[in-house]
């Protein structure tokens, strides 16, 4: 069987599972979503604190937290006192707030065991112990205000309108991305990110360096740009290795998000004293256009027979 | 499009299929749905109810090419719905549907869809589309005719193939000037369908599908094409043609999951499968200034002579009339991960991860070349040890072989952290990665290649001097990295955390030039927050490299040179941040970052010593009001690459051109955003202000004669700038009770100054001789980011209810 036909079946026996399970959640959701939601509880003592803070119990109770108060969500019983802790009695007869403990102005370590209560084991967090964020002191009311959605686009409770803002508010470096020649954090006339953080950042932690949410630099890169992925007949193996070798995934002021010009960025390694250190001058053909991917545009690695040098 | 109305449909059934919500009866709205003044809730947001914006937009662009907003972004023009935001849910019913958008009806719309019963299930639909304008108003000599096939005039090419080198400059600018223009774009449609269940209390499953095709055209180089004659005869240089190489790709994701909880113990199972399709798999192309096909002339002789280098073949390229690049070639992947997690007493934790992928590229090879004047000549060298010539013509994909790569690769993720606070003051962490590549491909031998361009049959590649040729044989490359940390970090008060680390790191690689390096580092770090607004931090790393002794297995490398990726190196680095609000309106911030690599070179003599960047960076804003602020920041970027080159005598003349580099970049932005209400109108403005410049350096590493053109100081590079400026207005006016009427606009002035997009100057005296570069340069399809002004007016209608 020729490889084009051999790939052919291999693509229909690929989407076979995905049809038969698609047709199972369609046809067996009624019996997979067994659990009975319970009644709701949003009555009486439940809701007390509402008798002086009704706007913020009423935004509250449309959010994921107030649903999951109300209808007993998970395995901890939820209630205002879960979070703010302390006399609830003597704040509701006397309305004084120092007998009310306010998590955002608690340390991290205590303002988080709240959060943590319930969400410890979500699969998104299972890094957070230990983590980058965890272990310089973010606490997970930096980045989240828990009683209700900004109107703007953020669906994860982020204390800032948007995600950007959030992240940006501690690594102001990163915000001249915004504003370079060549950047992933692209935005349109309205200013609107369409691309977050966390399309490649787990800020919760994660098994790969700087929070990648992926098993390798690479895979997160590959997660977009399937057509890198290869393997190829003739591999570029720095490239291989890891895209940041070239690339600066955040923002340049270099084309393609290069950390460096051609030619200067393969002279760095390609040193051999022939034509791939001839700098010059910078109208030479050297410098011109793409420099020395002019010739070598097949850079991240090739699949013909005559391109051992990325020419084809 | 098909697909994506599949997978509506699919969503609609899923919908219709859930358990009806318990009868609940619903608690007392309110008199009317309008939200206290208050409250912050706005319909279709955070509280039940739609919000629509939607008019009519136009666009105006003067200047050359391209409009940067264009350029991640197809500006709508004529009717928009720039949003639609739905939101239902009830009190006392656990269900909610969300449904927002940006942009509907246009290429790069987005769009998500969420129905949830909070504790049972959540289904979600997400639609991104993303466009990319490479530029316009480019102009080529070459049109595709079909997909991935590019033809020129004949008339032209019999033309530029006869012309003497003094009238071929301007009739290839001629040509190119009186070409039809081109646009460029390529464009991005993904959908995504993500269902998880909460099966029982303790089993959750989790369904995914992902379907995206990405079409258009995007910008490649490919080719030498400008005929000069020399001494040894005719030579094709002209970088700089650009192709719109086509993009037709289809990826279909599929995944799913299995986890199991308790309230200290997390365990699931996750399967991916990611597929990728090129339905273009290469592009054919016309050589504009051939028409007849011919090879270069002078085959290359081997062995390598020991002095002067190789003579013939390589300086005599591009004399196809047809050439063919391969494009990205089909793919599949399967991912199968396991994880677990424990929590356990003293905020300890214990967590690991597995995760296995089978990667398969099996795409037909393209045949050696479609030249059909290069003639196959048997090896020079016995010695070489090729295999047999081909029989068949090298332009028939059968004399190749293999027909395909039977390409294989396996990677292995394995994460273990373990992680302890044995009393609230220190937390230690310890964690082991392992990320193994096995690159299980077939290597395969070729009797030899098209070499340069499709220009001559080569059975070898030529090695640097005082080295053997290579054979074209093709070889996988395997690397293992395992990691392992030690962590501690310890809070002697509530403010202050003081951590320190040590790491290991060890590669093994296969048919790298050092297949086994190991990394001893570590790293030291003081922090300070004495309270939530308040953030600084300063720290330093270290780490030394040593690679096992160095061997080229490809033969292509200067002896004593060390790809500096494997290099024995030390690495220092510091670092310093900083972030506080100092009042409510008022937040600083500010960084710093040294790194710096030296390439211990004790047994080479040329290539890459030292890289050294610094980066610093100070950002400032300012909330005069609540409606009314101000940032600015500034940053500096400087990296250093130097080399390392013999004074002696003996070295290769061509050690001239080798050049310590130098960039600096300085960076900065400001701008400003308000907004006010008077009566019913409100008002916005932004503005916004940026502008990068790099400035490069470079030093010669041996003496240059200063009335040479290769003396560093003879043409210094011109300033890098990038000045992205820009301007909002919005205003609003509520002319019936939750309608509002509104304009909004927006001044784009862009400004690029880039020397390698530089067409008007003659090409410098490098590599070709001073009286034969008569040419200014001219880009075969001139499209790209250059300086231009836009414009973007709207006018629109929102209303809530």
């Amino acid at each position: 069987m020729n490889p084009a036909r051999r790939f052919a079946v291999r693509r229909k026996l690929f989407l076979l599972p995905i049809l038969v399970t698609s047709l199972l959640a369609i046809f067996a959701t009624p019996n997979l979503a067994a659990q009975k939601q319970g009644e709701s509880r949003w009555t009486g003592e439940r809701i007390a604190c509402g008798d002086c803070h009704e706007a913020i119990l009423k935004q509250f109770r449309m959010t994921g937290h107030g649903k999951a108060m109300e209808f007993s969500v998970g395995t901890t019983d939820v209630t205002c006192g879960s979070c703010h802790s302390g006399d609830l009695a003597k704040h509701t007869e006397t309305a004084d707030p120092k007998y009310v403990n306010t998590p955002s102005k608690e340390r991290p370590l205590e303002a988080e065991t709240n959060c943590l209560s319930c969400h410890s084991n979500d699969k998104s967090h299972i890094y957070w112990v230990g983590s980058a964020h965890e272990a310089a002191g973010v606490s997970c009311l930096n980045c989240h205000s828990i009683h209700g959605m900004t109107e703007g686009r953020n669906d994860h409770l982020m204390a800032k309108k948007t995600e950007s803002e959030t992240c940006l508010s501690c690594h102001g470096e990163i915000r001249k991305a915004l504003f370079q020649r060549s950047r992933h954090l692209f935005r349109d006339e309205r200013a609107t990110l369409r691309m977050e953080c966390s399309s490649c950042h787990n800020p919760h932690g994660s098994q790969t360096d700087k929070l990648i949410s992926a098993n390798s630099i690479n895979d997160k890169c590959y997660s977009c740009h399937q057509e890198k992925r290869g393997p190829f007949l003739w591999e570029h193996s720095p490239a291989r290795e890891n895209c940041i070798t070239c690339h600066s995934p955040h923002g340049s002021n270099n084309p393609r998000l290069l950390t460096l010009r051609v030619p200067q960025l393969c002279q760095s390694c390609h040193d051999q004293q022939r034509h791939q250190v001839i700098l010059g001058r910078p109208n030479s053909m050297w410098n011109f256009n793409r420099a020395c991917m002019n010739c070598h545009p097949q850079i991240h690695g090739s699949n013909h027979p005559s391109g051992t040098t990325f020419n084809n | 499009m098909k697909s994506t109305l599949v997978l509506l449909v699919a969503f609609a059934s899923v919908c219709f299929a859930q358990q009806k919500p318990p009868d609940q009866k619903p608690a007392d709205k309110p008199a009317n749905n309008e939200a206290p003044a208050d409250t912050g809730l706005v319909p279709g947001v955070n509280t039940a109810g739609i919000t629509v914006e939607s008019g009519g937009e136009a666009t105006r662009v003067t200047g050359e090419k391209s409009f940067i907003q264009q350029e991640y972004r197809d500006v709508p023009k004529g009717a928009v719905v720039r949003r639609l935001d739905l939101l239902w849910l009830h009190e006392g019913n656990p269900l909610r549907f969300r449904f927002r958008s940006l942009d509907l009806i246009q290429r790069d719309m987005t769009f998500q869809a969420n129905l949830e019963d909070v504790g049972r299930f959540n289904i979600q639909v997400d639609y991104l589309g993303l466009s990319r304008f490479w530029g316009g108003g480019g102009q080529s000599v070459l049109t595709e005719v079909q997909r991935g096939v590019f033809q020129t005039s004949g008339a032209l090419r019999t033309a530029l193939e006869t012309a003497t080198p003094g009238t071929l400059g301007p009739l290839a600018r001629d040509a190119i000037n009186s070409a039809p223009q081109v646009d460029v774009r390529s464009d991005r449609q993904r959908v995504t369908l993500t269902q998880t269940y909460n099966l029982t209390k303790r089993w959750t499953g989790q369904l995914d599908l992902l379907r995206e095709h990405r079409g258009g055209h995007r910008l490649s180089s490919y080719g030498t094409f400008i005929r000069h004659p020399t001494p040894q005869g005719d030579v094709f240089e002209v970088p700089g043609i650009e192709l719109p190489e086509p993009t037709d790709f289809s990826i279909t994701e599929f995944g799913m999951e299995l986890t199991y909880k308790r309230k200290s113990f997390l365990a699931g199972f996750q399967y991916r499968g990611s597929l990728f399709v090129n339905n273009t798999g290469s592009l054919l192309y016309e050589n504009p200034f051939e028409i007849t096909p011919q090879q270069a002339t002078g085959a290359r002789t081997s062995p390598t002579p020991a002095t002067g280098g190789q003579t013939g073949g390589g300086g005599n390229r591009g004399r196809f009339d047809l050439n063919q690049i391969a494009l990205a070639p089909d793919n599949q992947s399967h991912t199968l991960t396991a994880f677990a997690m424990w929590l356990l007493p003293h905020r300890s934790k214990v967590s690991g991860l597995v995760s296995w992928t089978r990667l398969t590229q099996d795409q037909a090879f393209l045949p050696y070349t479609v030249n059909t004047a290069i003639t196959v000549t048997a090896p020079t060298d016995p010695t070489l040890g090729v295999p047999p010539q081909p029989t068949l013509p090298i332009t028939d994909a059968a004399a190749l072989p293999k027909r395909s790569l039977n390409g294989l690769v396996y990677t292995l993720t394995q994460d273990y952290v373990a992680t302890t606070r044995p009393i609230p003051q220190l937390q230690l962490t310890a964690r082991y990665n392992d990320y193994d590549y096995d690159n299980n491909t077939p290597g395969i031998l070729f009797p030899g290649y098209a070499s340069v361009g499709n220009s001559f049959w080569a059975n070898f590649r030529t090695g640097t001097p005082n080295r053997p040729d290579v054979l074209i044989q093709s070889k996988a490359q395997n690397y293992n990295l395992q990691k392992a940390l030690f962590e501690a970090a310890v809070r002697p008060t509530k403010q202050w955390t003081i951590k320190g680390g040590y790491q290991y790191r060890r590669w093994n690689r296969f048919n790298r030039e050092a297949n086994l390096a190991t990394e001893n580092g570590g790293s030291a770090s003081i922090s300070y927050a004495p309270n939530n607004s308040t953030f600084a931090q300063v720290g330093i790393n270290y780490s030394h490299l040593v690679p096992s002794p160095y061997a080229d297995p490809f033969g292509l490398e200067v002896s004593s040179l060390r790809m500096f990726d494997e290099a024995r190196n030390v690495h220092k680095g510091s670092n310093a941040l900083f972030s506080v609000t100092v009042s409510p309106r008022v937040t600083l911030s500010g960084s710093w970052l040294y790194s710096g690599t030296a390439y211990e070179r004790n047994l080479s003599l040329v290539g890459l010593r030292e890289l050294a960047t610094n980066s610093a960076s100070a950002d400032a804003s300012f909330n005069l009001t609540d409606n009314f602020g101000f940032y600015l920041g500034y940053g500096y970027d400087r990296s250093g690459y130097f080399y390392d080159a013999l004074t002696s005598q003996g070295l290769p003349p061509l050690l001239l051109y080798t050049r310590d580099t130098v960039d600096h970049l300085h960076s900065a932005h400001v701008g400003f955003s308000g907004s006010f209400s008077k009566g019913k109108g409100n008002y916005e403005a932004t503005c916004e202000l940026g502008y990068a410049e790099t400035r490069i350096t470079t030093t010669n590493l041996v003496p240059v004669p200063p009335s040479q053109a290769l003396n560093s100081a003879a043409f210094p590079f011109p300033f890098v700038k990038n000045e992205f400026n820009s301007l909002r207005l919005n205003a609003s006016y509520e002319i019936l009770n939750r309608v509002r009427l509104g304009g909004y606009y927006m001044f784009e002035p862009y400004r690029l100054s880039d020397f390698s997009y530089d067409t008007l100057t003659a090409y410098g005296a490098d590599s070709v001789a001073s009286d034969q570069n008569d040419a200014s340069r001219y880009l075969f399809l001139n499209v790209g980011p250059s300086s231009y002004n836009g414009h973007v007016g709207a006018l629109y209608l929102k209303f809530s209810f």
